[in-house]
């Protein structure tokens, strides 16, 4: 439900209630001999409405006042009720995906923010979860190239020297790339990527790492039976 | 004559480059799954004659999925196309009954595997 229909039906709930008090303050009687809040002013003398003398209808005034406390409590009752769903539907989730978000722009990537409920809130929160797995997709892009990069001059710099001493300005450069790729990768792995371990030169699934493996299905048994029988 | 493909990956970019990549070479795409729970139940519904599937999702991840879709149809053809560059998970793959297994970062390599596919 949407949040807005949801603040719709709050205001609802308060509302009809209210209304309801206010026709019973206002309402003819049954006994059709005047409304409520003039019979305490008026009576009947001579076939007539007069206005009364200082007699309170005390009879009448219970009834008015039972109508208006039950009326309260009914209104009390849907506020209640209103707040709950506040706090369930509305403040709880935000709160989660406010903890969720945190965590992820602190580089926790492996986080998840509740994409329940299916309203605009959910929505946010499915948004928040896409943004990481997209942001983890291209820190492993940079990974994966900033490592080829690292095997090119493992291979390179061997050929220079048996071509020859490579000039001094050539071996500086490429020791600096060396120490850029370094930083980068450096930077990437400040990062909590979900079931991912970086490790020198590769990309493997964390789960493979600690000895389970990539896949958490049913027949785990026989995957792991494939990868070591691959070996 | 295009093949009619299901790409399954969680990030909307890489499913993006994925289809830009496949469609230059005209075929269709005919659904995109972000788990691989989506990709059983999409795969079922469409039929499609070719699956590119993720191995690192969450809920579902792709080699439990492309279990169940070739328990269902063992004719089932799926290339996975994965960030994991590490052989055993290639031979594993294959091993399960894949058509290929291709790295993510050199994606364009999965074209001649689905013609030959």
């Amino acid at each position: 439900m949407s949040v807005l229909a949801c603040f719709i039906l709050m205001a609802l709930a308060l509302a009809i209630p209210a209304a309801q008090c206010a026709y019973h303050l206002g309402s003819r009687p049954a006994d059709g001999k005047g409304t409520a809040i003039p019979a305490l002013i008026t009576e009947e003398r001579d076939g007539r409405e007069q206005p009364s003398e200082i007699v309170p209808n005390m009879e009448r005034m219970e009834t008015i006042l039972n109508q208006i406390l039950l009326g309260l409590l009914v209104v009390l009752i849907c506020m209640g009720g209103s707040c709950l769903f506040l706090l369930t539907s509305i403040a709880g989730p935000i709160h989660r995906m406010a903890n969720a978000a945190k965590a992820i722009a602190d580089g926790r990537l492996d986080a998840t923010a509740p994409s329940i409920p299916r309203n605009e809130i959910g929505q946010t929160g499915a948004s928040i979860n896409e943004l990481a797995v997209n942001l983890q997709e291209v820190l492993l892009h940079v990974w994966h190239h900033t490592s080829h990069a690292t095997t090119l001059l493992g291979r390179t710099e061997p050929e220079l020297a048996a071509g020859g001493s490579p000039s001094r300005s050539v071996q500086k450069n490429l020791e600096e790339i060396r120490r850029n790729i370094q930083d980068v990768q450096a930077l990437v792995r400040t990062f909590d990527c979900y079931d991912i371990s970086l490790e020198e030169g590769r990309i493997e699934s964390a789960r493979s790492s600690r000895g389970e493996h990539p896949s958490g299905g049913p027949d785990s048994r026989q995957l792991r039976w494939d990868l070591d029988h691959s070996n | 004559m295009g093949k009619r493909v299901l790409i399954v990956d969680d990030s909307s970019i890489m499913r993006k480059m994925i289809r830009k990549t496949i469609e230059a070479e005209n075929h269709i795409i005919v659904g995109e799954a972000r788990s691989g729970r989506e990709a059983i139940q999409l795969y079922t519904d469409l039929k499609p004659d070719l699956v590119t599937m993720d191995i690192t999702m969450r809920e579902v991840d792709g080699f439990a999925a492309a279990r169940e879709i070739l328990e269902g149809d063992p004719e089932a053809r799926i290339i996975f196309l994965s960030n994991l560059d590490e052989e055993k998970y290639s031979r594993a793959a294959m091993a399960l009954g894949a058509k290929g297994y291709v790295n993510k970062h050199r994606s364009k390599e999965i074209l001649p595997l689905m013609e030959s596919a």
